[in-house]
Formats: C-alpha cells, structure tokens, sequence
C-alpha cells in the first residue's frame, strides 16, 4: 500500500527571465512506514518537487503536469497535450488543488523546513502555533490543547514544556525550535511527514539528535517520511529507499545498498565521492573529488542527458538524446546511457 | 518598562519647556505686537497702559521668568487678542472639533489604506493594483488645500450634497475629513501593500499554510500581524499630523477648532495664545510618541525598554 504516488510531475516558475524548469517528470511512490531520501545538490528540484506535491508552490510556482495520489485518493490529475502554457487553466487547477490539500495538509501530511529561525511566525506564542492545527481539525478546546502540546514537547525532548509554550520563538535556540518545528508536524499524528532538510541550519551534535528522534517518532507513530537532504551521510543512516535527483529529474532510485554499494550513475558516483570520510575501506587516506562545474540552466533544460556537461564518461549520444530509465533490479534503477544494455554490450565488445 | 515609562516622561516635560523657551522668544523676535492693530484708535497712554497690565513694557528676561513661573503653577496666561479668556479656555472650547476631526480622519484614513493595501499585495498587478499605485501617487502630491477647494465646488457648491462651511450636522464632516485623509491614505496604501507582500513572502507564511490554516487566516492572521508593524510607526506621527495638519483645512472651512486658532494668534501676534498652543501640540505629541510605543510592545514581543 502507497502512502504517496507521485507520477509524471512537471512543476515551472514564470519568471521575468522566462519559464523555469525546476521538476521535469518526476515520478517515485512512498509506502507505508517506508523512510524515502531525495537527495541531490541545491537547484536539483528536490524541494520544488515535494513544495509542489503539497501545493506550497510560490505565487508564480505552478504544476503543469502529473498525477499525485495520496492514502488512494487522487488528488491531482492533470495530462496537458501540448507543453505550452496557459497560465489561466494552470490558475484554476492551483486553486483547485489547493482546496484538496487544505483539508490534507497539517492534518495527514506534516511539513518541516530547513531554516527553524525563519519558519516560525515571531509575533505568536509556541502554544498558539502548535494549537492551530488541533483547533482546526480535532476542534479541541484550550486546555485540550495545551495537554497535548505539553506531551508532544515531552515526547521530542524538550524540558520545561509549559513554560516553552508561552514563549516566542526568539526565546528559543534553533535546535529547541526545530524541535518545536517537528513537535507541531506530529501534532495531528499525520500519514506522511516531509521533512525538507530538517538539519541543514543545526550544528552537528543537534543535527544528530534530531536525525534520532525523527527516527524514533517515526517508530512510535508508524509514519512514512520522505527527507530531502544534500547530505549523504544524513540519507544513510536514516533512509530505506533513495532518490538522487539532478537537473530537475531522477537520475537513480534504489534501496540504501543499491545506492551506497551498486551506484551505477555517475552524479551518485560523484556525490559519493565527494563526501568526507575518516578512512576509507583502504585505509588509506583519500582526497575529496568534487564534481566540476554547476548545474544546468532550467530555463533551456538540455536536449540530452542532464548531467552530460559535468560527466566524465560524457558520450555523443548523451548530449543529442535524454536517457531512458534502465531497471538493474526490483529496486534499482538508472537514468543513462551506460546502463542501456545495448550501450553495455557494445562497451564490451570494446 | 516601568522605568523607560518614566524616563520619557520626565524628558517629555523637558522637551515641553525647552519648546515653550523656543516658541516664547520666536514670537516676539518677528516684528509687530499684539495691539498693533488698534494702535491708531487709541492714545499714547492708553497703549502703554495695555502694555502694563500684560507685562509686555518689562525686559525679556523678567518676561520670561513670569511665563516660565506661571508654566510651572500650570497657567497658560490670558489671550491677548480675546482679552480676559484664558488661553487654557480657548484651547478646550476648540479641542473638541479639531478632535473629532482627526479622530473620523484617522479612522476613515486608516480603514481604507490598510483595505486597499492588503488588497493590492493579495493581486499584484490586477487592476486594483494599478488604481492603488496611481492612487499613493497622487495622494501624496496633491496638498491638502487643492483637495479641498475641489470639493467644495464640486459637492457642495455645484452639487449641494453637504453644506459649505461649519461642522454643524454630520454631513459636514465627509468634506473635511476627505480632505484631510487623501494624504494619509495614500501613505497607508503603499506603505501597507509593500509590508504585506513582504510578510507574505516570509517562510513563516508556507508553515502557516503546511499547517492546514485556511487562506483568510494565513493572511490576516499570521501575514497581517507583521505587516501592521511598519504601519503603527507611521500611525503615531499621523495622529499628531491630522490635530496640527488640520488648520489649513480647518480656516478652508471655517471650522472652529484649535487648529484655526492657531493660524489666528499668529497674524495677530497673540503672545500667550500662541506659547499655548505650542506646548499644547507638543504635549500630544510627546503622549502619542508614548502610547505608540507601549502599542509595540504589546504586539511585538522582542522589543523591550531598557
């Protein structure tokens, strides 16, 4: 059973400079209980991805494409023919769909952000912006309110709940209020909680400690989480399943071993390798290999592969054709040429 | 808090004196007095007697220590120009209508630039949009007393809607009070459209809307909330600009408020009258300049007086 389907997924910004490009069929399912990582360098689409999803899309943010399915229900299923842009039609399904996720979000799919700083409205209480949700859909009173606030601060370690809950948010250190952050997600017990780099803005002793907690709740509360990371080192001790996206696409999806032990695309190989280590498996002592160059211009996306200017085993038809998915196995699969079993074949005979 | 409370208090009263010092020598320093009208009715002696009684024949210096001693005991003096009335009396018998005044502008002012403001931010570039932009334009070029001169040729003179002068019965505020708002609103309107696009761009607005919150909450509540901030610091001075602003309008339309008495006691060299009203205004300011910032505490909880 499929918590979230997410299929064929175009999402585009209109932007003075031109139509961005930022999700460019985007398709992955989450099940139940499952923990899913999308992982992939900033400009990659992983937040626009899961912000259109949950229709959180700026003003000029729109989804042009895709079918999105949550807990069976469908909530979005949109299939233009041509790849022009009508922004009036695109206005409509954005309204209506923001009326399918206004009763969804908050109460079945929990959101926390990067920056616990920022997230958090300065001018209202931790309690006033952990009750709203409770008041919203569970309709519980003031003093029903604060009892479960209270046990949900308990439950991600903070002390001295009841006097948090009176204070603002700038009372607060960013690791109390990324806490706080999770604590309001959790509230209503969601389905689903998307976590979008919930550790990049902490110091990395709390990041550590808010990596286990989101792993414990989710053992207590049997959620789905999908986590959007730069961060390997974060994916891999957390995540079941993973996504590494780039230029707005999928570039590898598999479990945690076919990622870490069988990549096969070569931006995983190079996230890999650009990750530190203390010792490698040699023991030896390695350098860091970063990828060179920078990701592509998503107002002209490339005709061919995303990623061919930066690779280093960039072939003629990587630039002239985009590459199709390849599945290795039941969980892994690969978007590019040098998986293509005519490709692999051809390389060798040599 | 309670300490900063009383510290700009005690600085206000100084402010006030120091004011007082500055509006008593500046007056007599412009040439003319008060009587200069009536000299040519009246005889040698006669004048030096009106002199005499006033204090007006003595050095600046002995003057001066008279006022400040009388300030002190909480006497304004006695109108030079409506001899016998106390100054403190002419100001109550004006407040009133300068007061109600401002209040209807303030709040008229108020309630339609902060409706066209959020509007506006809500539809950026509709038509509402552009009418707002032409609208803070204009509204802040056009002085006050073209606005109301049109006014009164087109509604009450041409058209015969509301009557031209005095402040009689409620139909003779929408001139004035139009008058009087034009400007304010186009500051409100702009200064509260652009804090609002701001504070909906603000992270805290998509947690608000990941929560669940509904959009007319996400937008008055937690949007709305920070946006006002910008538009309290204007409001304080606004309050003070609309009881001193409002006495070109007021002499416009013959209303009698403080604000034409004013503009009276100087062209008559009203002395005392004058001083008066000086420590009068300065006094409100000084008191909004407070309130203002209690207001901001009250919404704001990361500010705090030392």
């Amino acid at each position: 059973m499929y918590v979230l389907e997410v299929e064929h997924l175009r999402s585009f910004f209109n932007t003075e400079n031109g139509v961005v490009r930022p999700v460019r069929d985007v398709s992955f399912k989450v099940e139940q209980g499952e923990v899913l990582g999308i992982v992939g360098e900033s400009g990659s689409g992983k937040s626009v991805t899961m912000f259109s999803v949950m229709g959180l899309l700026a003003k000029n943010g729109y989804v042009g494409q895709g079918r999105v399915t949550f807990d069976g229900e469908t909530l979005l299923d949109l299939h233009p023919e041509t790849d022009e842009v009508d922004l009036q039609t695109l206005r409509n399904v954005k309204a209506n769909y923001e009326k399918h996720l206004q009763d969804i979000r908050g109460k079945d799919i929990g959101m926390i952000f990067q920056d616990p700083m920022t997230y958090l409205n300065p001018l209202l209480t931790v309690g006033f912006q952990m009750s709203e949700g409770l008041k919203r859909y569970f309709h519980l009173s003031n003093a029903e309110c604060r009892a479960r606030n209270i046990e949900m601060l308990e439950l991600v370690g903070i002390t001295n709940a009841e006097k948090r809950l009176s204070q603002y948010p700038f009372e607060l250190s960013g690791g109390m209020r990324q806490r706080i952050m999770i604590a309001m997600a959790l509230n209503s017990k969601p389905k689903l909680l998307i976590a979008d780099e919930p550790t990049t803005a902490l110091d990395v002793t709390i990041q550590a400690q808010i990596l286990e907690l989101m792993q414990s709740l989710q053992k207590k509360i049997g959620m789905s989480i999908i986590l959007i990371t730069h961060d390997l080192g974060v994916v891999a001790s957390m995540c079941t399943h993973i996504i590494i996206m780039y230029g707005g696409q999928i570039m590898e999806e598999g479990s945690d071993m076919d990622i870490f032990y069988r990549a096969r695309h070569p931006y995983t190989e190079g996230l890999l390798n650009s990750v530190a280590t203390c010792d490698n498996e040699l023991g030896g002592k390695r350098k860091l290999e970063p990828i060179p160059g920078s990701p592509p211009d998503l107002r002209k996306p490339p005709q061919g592969c995303a990623f061919v200017d930066r690779c280093k085993y960039a072939m003629k038809i990587c630039k002239a054709h985009e590459p199709p998915v390849v599945t290795l196995s039941d969980t892994h699969s690969c978007k590019c040429w040098r998986c293509h079993p005519e490709v692999m074949a051809m390389e060798q005979e040599g | 808090m309670v300490k900063y409370v009383l510290k700009r208090i005690l600085m206000g009263v100084l402010t006030i004196f120091i004011l007082a010092s500055v509006a008593f020598l500046m007056i007599r320093i412009v040439p003319g007095g008060p009587f200069d009208a009536d000299v040519a009715e009246m005889s040698e002696e006669a004048y030096r007697n009106l002199e005499m009684k006033y204090g007006l024949d003595k050095p600046l210096y002995v003057q001066y220590a008279v006022f400040m001693t009388n300030l002190l005991h909480g006497d304004l003096g006695e109108s030079l120009q409506y001899t016998g009335t106390p100054v403190a009396d002419l100001i109550g018998r004006g407040i009133g209508a300068t007061a109600r005044l401002a209040t209807c502008a303030l709040i008229f002012s108020v309630a339609v630039g902060l409706a066209l403001g959020i509007s506006a931010s809500l539809r950026p570039d509709s038509g509402l949009d552009r009418f707002c932009t032409a609208l803070s334009t204009i509204g802040v070029s056009l002085p006050n007393y073209v606005v109301a001169i049109a006014l009164m040729y087109v509604f009450a003179q041409k058209l015969q809607w509301v009557p031209v002068t005095g402040l009689d019965s409620y139909k003779s505020y929408f001139l004035p009070v139009i008058a009087l708002s034009l400007n304010p609103i186009a500051h409100l309107t702009k200064l509260s459209k652009t804090s609002m696009i701001d504070a909906l761009n603000q992270d805290y607005v998509v947690l608000a809307r990941a929560k669940g919150m509904r959009t007319g909450r996400v937008v008055c509540l937690h949007a709305l909330k920070n946006a006002l901030l910008p538009v309290i610091t204007y409001i304080g001075p606004l309050i003070s600009s609309l009881m001193i602003g409002s006495f070109v309008v007021e002499n416009m339309f013959t209303i009698p408020g403080i604000g034409k008495m004013l503009a009276t006691s100087i062209t008559m060299r009203d002395y005392t009258t004058l001083t008066g009203m000086v420590i009068f205004y300065g006094t409100t300011v000084i008191v909004i300049g407070i309130i203002v910032d209690l207001i901001y505490v009250l919404i704001d909880p990361r500010v705090k007086y030392e």
